[in-house]
């Protein structure tokens, strides 16, 4: 019998719950049948997420001295904060008001009413049970450091940079390639407005490497990600450049006088060549020249050293070693983006196998005037003009055989493609499609204007690219096949040129990188938002941020936006100074651990370490997210969590087996309940 | 199924119509009338011998259905008798009681999954 | 190894040369074949077209047989379609109660009964290059086919259609051409290596067949292909036998034969041409025969491509 005065209030939801669940019978039962279990007083109420149903509560803490509160609503997920901020209202501890969920554990998922008023009343017996055991606990505040992390130097990457510097915080912008500008850099002109790529996006690529506040770590990668939101300890790995970045003066003779020629598969995307040493393009931020170690002669074989001998500045430094460094910093941001997917899967595409099949990123840096071919549109033989071009849609995208997702922005890149090739060419454009993805501002004009141009659309998805000639007119060529639905008829279209518009696909590591920053990746290996449609910067893991198609396929607006809300977001909590993390954690009873470590490497968030001196596992209270992992793995029962403590769950399972073991009539003895 | 991105069983489906145009009869007015004809046949023999017979298929299909293009057949049939590639006669299984009965009991069974 | 054989009814005489080129190969890579005791017809692709429950049962009398006969549950099929259909319905029986339910019942009138995945079917091309390996393969050669072209054909049915385990890539498979280059031959990598050969519509509309027997051999000739290896029997007598008629019907001159590919293994192995069966076939096989060289013919430097040349996509790369 506890001491407490303990309220409940059952909410009807509309006729979410009441249309299932007895609701008022079950506030009727709480008021007679819990009686001597604390309850004094029981209410049902329509909403009682609103105004009106906040104030009961509020109204009952204060003029009936409530100790306790229990609310038997919908999920946790979307009222504890409403409940418990009430109560705070009323000036009792929010941590003292439990939210039991009677509408997705029961109404929504029940058809039986009578089952389900009895299971409702079973789930608030519980509730009661436990919120009688529930301490008054104050969330910690911890610092938030100025600083900010931010994870890629594409476009997202690089408005969030420029948002928060411009701010007047500081940023380190860390990004895995010798220059920042990811995909962007490498494409020709941008859709609807065919706006030079690198035009628009070079000024914001210079802004960020001359801002004061921003410290841009190229060629560099995350390590190691310690620490808590606010207080991140981040091991960077700045691989070594073999270049004195103080004494180079990026004129560019190191890689003239180079005499190694290698496929350049990343920036050209295995369409051009580079040397081994090299800046990826001419704009490159920084314009510091990297050595690819694989590929150089000197670190193959130990000759050669030309770019040392004609560096005028003496830069090349040979024996420069890979530098660890650790930075603080109070948020991060993942702007990581993608990689294409591998046409090569599609093998009745023929791309690897036919010589003039192309993928879209190939495409774009033959049309990109500094690219391997001038911008001039040409086949495989580097010379000869295409009369013909086809453009596939949807390769490797809207497929259970390879990747389910639209990759939104095919459409429009084809479309873009049909233009270019229509410009530069003159010659005839055919694009085979399953649908027309042209969605947000200006895209559709966009659409207009290519079937305005001249350019073939086939709605049908393409069956096979084949170089096997079976009627005149096909010798020589490059045959597409397929069905054009909207005639109802199979067409072989013979073309010079196959371009392929790709799907995206998350980064081959996505799920390494997601693991070491501790947030989750979807099944497919996009990083996952903590709200589908309300929240998609941030991510369950307080403190970091995701933006760009890191997330999910976007256009280049959208990645803009999302790396302008992820600064908003940091640059609000820097604002604040402080945030206030959750009481909901594990701690170990010094005296029964045992140091058996098992629970150190349980940890999804390290949150454990290992005193050698106590010979007892320590748990870091700002780190732990209060899951319950190694609450359950202790085999000596000694991590008990505050919210979850032992006796708190088993109160709950107590309370939620009463009205079994009383065959459902609610009243029970003492001698009934189930030890702790 | 293999290409279909809705990993739909194109294959099984065809059967399926094919089987219905044969049960209904639509057959008739394609320009591959002769093909239940053939299948039937082929059944036949299976059903008689547990084997497939191909002279005698061949000979009664085109019987049947185009007996004046028989001569067509007749240098590829002796050039396959020739090589040793064809039997004169059918083989028959020990089991073939037990194949019928099991036939005719799926038969019973019937039903399209 | 010992697998359960299931020949099927053209091995037994249309595709002797099979079968007896598949036994003379089969005991110097250590493989055992048992014939099934008293098989039927798998049913081809004409009982489906007909009536769904008696292809079924009829392909299942042939499993419920070799899990009788074969404790280790591996059935060998040298013809494609049999392959298909034994491999299809025990896997449609596995992925359905309700078939195999139906299917059981109609043995039981016969005292059988066969329990889904018991049997697991492999097509020979399979068997050779899984369970023996090319390496092993390349041991035995004795006798490596130097200097002539081989076109590897696959035919539609070993590969298509798709169940999660099938054999190959659907579109553009390699094992047989990697088997072919294992005994010393020259591959010819035609595009239409697993394109449909007709099958039975030489019979039933015999323009359509044409047609795609036509561009077969056209194909394969534009590759200046020697000759074509095939693993089903219904290709090899459709692109063998009509290639005569093909030639009056469209006014061509094609002589490429079709040999099977346990022929061209039997000869690297070292066994005579008649111990393989070898002038069974149409179109004389003995021409392309005469081409083989005694040594390797000397590779030629690969031409450096042009200044201007892109580069292709690099094989291999993240997949």
């Amino acid at each position: 019998m506890t001491e407490e005065r303990i309220g409940v209030y059952v909410c009807h939801c509309g006729s979410n719950i009441a249309g299932v669940v007895d609701v008022e019978g079950v506030a009727e039962w709480a008021r007679e049948a819990l009686k001597d279990r604390g309850v004094v007083i029981a209410r049902d109420n329509k909403f009682m997420c609103s105004t009106l149903g906040q104030e009961l509560i509020e109204n009952d803490i204060e003029k009936e001295g409530l100790t306790r509160v229990v609310v038997a609503a919908c999920s946790p997920h979307l009222h504890e904060g409403t409940f418990r901020t009430a109560c705070q209202r009323a000036g009792l501890n929010p941590y003292l008001c439990e939210l039991v969920s009677i509408r997705e554990h029961v109404s929504w998922v029940h058809k039986d009413k009578a089952v389900a008023t009895q299971k409702a009343k079973a789930i608030i017996s519980g509730g009661v049970e436990r919120v009688a055991l529930h301490e008054p606990l104050e969330p910690l505040h911890v610092p938030i450091h100025s600083s900010t992390l931010i994870v890629g130097g594409g476009i997202a990457g690089i408005q969030a940079a420029l948002e928060i510097a411009d701010s007047g915080y500081p940023v380190y912008l860390v990004e895995r390639e010798p220059s920042i500008g990811g995909h962007m850099a490498q494409f020709d002109k941008t859709f609807p407005t065919l706006d030079c790529a690198a035009c628009i996006l070079t000024p914001k690529m210079a802004t960020v490497g001359s801002h004061p506040n921003i410290n841009l770590l190229t060629w560099s990668e995350v390590e190691q990600v310690d620490g808590y939101v606010g207080n991140f300890t981040v091991t960077i790995r700045k691989k070594a450049r073999y270049v004195n970045t103080d004494l180079c003066t990026g004129c560019g003779i190191c890689e003239e006088k180079c005499p190694k020629k290698v496929v350049d598969e990343v920036f050209e995307a295995g369409l051009g060549y580079r040397k081994a040493v090299y800046t990826p393009f001419p704009q490159a931020v920084p314009k510091y020249p990297v050595i690819d170690v694989d590929n150089c002669t000197y670190f193959e074989k130990g000759t050669c050293k030309a770019c040392e001998k004609f560096c005028p500045t003496g830069a090349i430094d040979f024996e420069q070693e890979d530098e660890v460094i650790q930075v603080e910093v109070g948020n991060i941001i993942l702007a990581t983006g993608f990689d294409l997917f591998d046409a090569r899967r599609i093998s009745q595409y023929g791309y690897g196998r036919l010589a003039n099949v192309f993928t879209s990123l190939e495409f774009e840096r033959m049309c990109n005037a500094a690219g391997p071919t001038n911008g001039e549109i040409v086949l495989r033989d580097g010379v000869t003009k295409p009369e013909s071009v086809a453009i596939i849609h949807c390769v490797g995208s809207r497929d259970k055989n390879y990747n389910n997702y639209c990759s939104v922005i095919c459409c429009m890149a084809s479309l873009k493609f049909a233009h270019l090739v229509e410009e530069r060419t003159g010659a005839e454009v055919y694009n085979f499609y399953i649908d027309m993805r042209t969605a947000f501002k200006d895209y559709d004009e966009f659409y207009q204007r290519v079937l305005e141009e001249g350019a073939h659309f086939v709605r049908g998805r393409v069956a096979e690219v084949t170089d096997a000639a079976r009627m005149p007119g096909e010798e020589g060529k490059l045959i597409v096949q397929a069905e054009d639905t909207l005639i109802g008829k199979q067409r072989r279209i013979p073309v010079d040129m196959v371009v392929l518009a790709a799907g995206l696909e998350p980064r081959h590591d996505s799920k390494e990188v997601a693991h070491k920053f501790g947030i989750s990746c979807s099944a497919n290996g996009w990083f996952i938002e903590k709200h589908p449609k309300l929240d998609p910067v941030a991510t369950m893991t307080e403190g970091i941020f995701i933006a760009g198609v890191a997330q999910g396929p976007k256009d280049i607006p959208a990645s803009v936006a999302q790396g302008a809300a992820a600064s908003a977001r940091v640059l609000g909590r820097i604002q604040q100074g402080e945030i206030a993390l959750e009481p909901v954690r594990a701690s170990v009873i010094e005296e029964r651990c045992s140091g058996c470590r098992i629970c150190n490497n349980l940890c999804p968030f390290n949150a454990i370490s290992f005193d050698e001196e106590k010979k007892v596992s320590v748990i870091n209270a700002a780190l732990c997210q209060g899951c319950g992992t190694c609450v359950a793995a202790c085999p000596s029962n000694a991590i008990t969590g505050t919210q979850f403590s032992n006796e708190q769950v088993l109160a709950q399972l107590n309370g939620l087996l009463m009205l079994n073991v009383a065959n459902g009539h609610g009243a029970v003895t003492e001698a009934e309940r189930v030890p702790a | 199924m293999v290409r279909c991105p809705q990993e739909i069983h194109i294959t099984d489906i065809m059967y399926t119509l094919k089987r219905k145009a044969i049960a209904e009869g639509y057959y008739r007015e394609s320009t591959a009338a002769d093909a239940p004809g053939w299948s039937e046949t082929y059944i036949d023999f299976v059903e008689k011998y547990g084997r497939s017979f191909e002279l005698g298929l061949m000979t009664r299909y085109h019987l049947r259905h185009h007996p004046l293009d028989m001569y067509k057949m007749a240098p590829m049939g002796l050039g396959m008798l020739r090589k040793g590639r064809m039997d004169l006669t059918p083989t028959r299984i020990k089991g073939i009681k037990q194949l019928q009965a099991i036939l005719n009991k799926a038969r019973e069974v019937g039903g399209e999954l | 190894m010992k697998y359960g054989y299931y020949p099927g009814c053209s091995l037994e005489r249309n595709a002797k040369a099979y079968h007896q080129s598949a036994m003379a190969v089969a005991p110097l890579l250590g493989l055992e074949f048992v014939e099934v005791e008293d098989w039927n017809c798998c049913g081809a692709t004409e009982v489906i077209a007909v009536d769904q429950m008696a292809a079924y049962a009829l392909i299942a009398r042939n499993l419920a047989l070799a899990a009788e006969q074969n404790g280790n549950g591996h059935l060998v099929a040298p013809c494609s379609a049999c392959f298909l259909n034994l491999s299809k319905a025990d896997h449609y029986m596995i992925e359905s109660p309700e078939l195999a339910e139906k299917v059981n019942t109609a043995l039981a009138a016969g005292d059988l009964h066969y329990e889904p995945g018991t049997v697991k079917t492999s097509h020979l091309l399979q068997v050779i290059t899984e369970a023996v390996g090319l390496e092993a393969i390349a041991e035995k050669v004795t006798k490596p086919l130097y200097g002539l072209r081989v076109a590897p054909y696959y035919g539609c049915l070993i590969v298509r259609p798709g169940f999660e385990k099938k054999y190959d890539d659907y579109e553009y498979p390699t094992v047989l051409d990697d088997l072919m280059k294992t005994l010393g031959s020259e591959v010819v990598d035609f595009p239409l290596k697993a394109h449909c050969c007709g099958g039975h519509m030489t019979q039933i509309s015999e323009p359509v067949a044409m047609e795609l027997i036509r561009r077969l051999l056209h194909n394969a000739a534009e590759y200046e292909a020697d000759l074509i290896v095939t693993l089903c029997p219904m290709c090899q007598f459709n692109l063998d036998a009509f290639q005569d008629n093909v030639n009056k019907y469209f006014g061509t001159d094609y002589h490429i034969p079709i040999l099977y590919f346990t022929q061209l293994m039997g000869l690297a192995f070292g066994l005579s041409p008649d111990e393989l069966g070898i002038g069974t076939e149409f179109v004389s096989a003995r021409p392309a025969l005469d081409k083989i060289l005694s040594e390797a013919p000397t590779k030629e430097k690969p031409k450096r491509p042009p200044k201007e040349a892109l580069p292709m996509p690099s094989l291999g790369g993240e997949g």
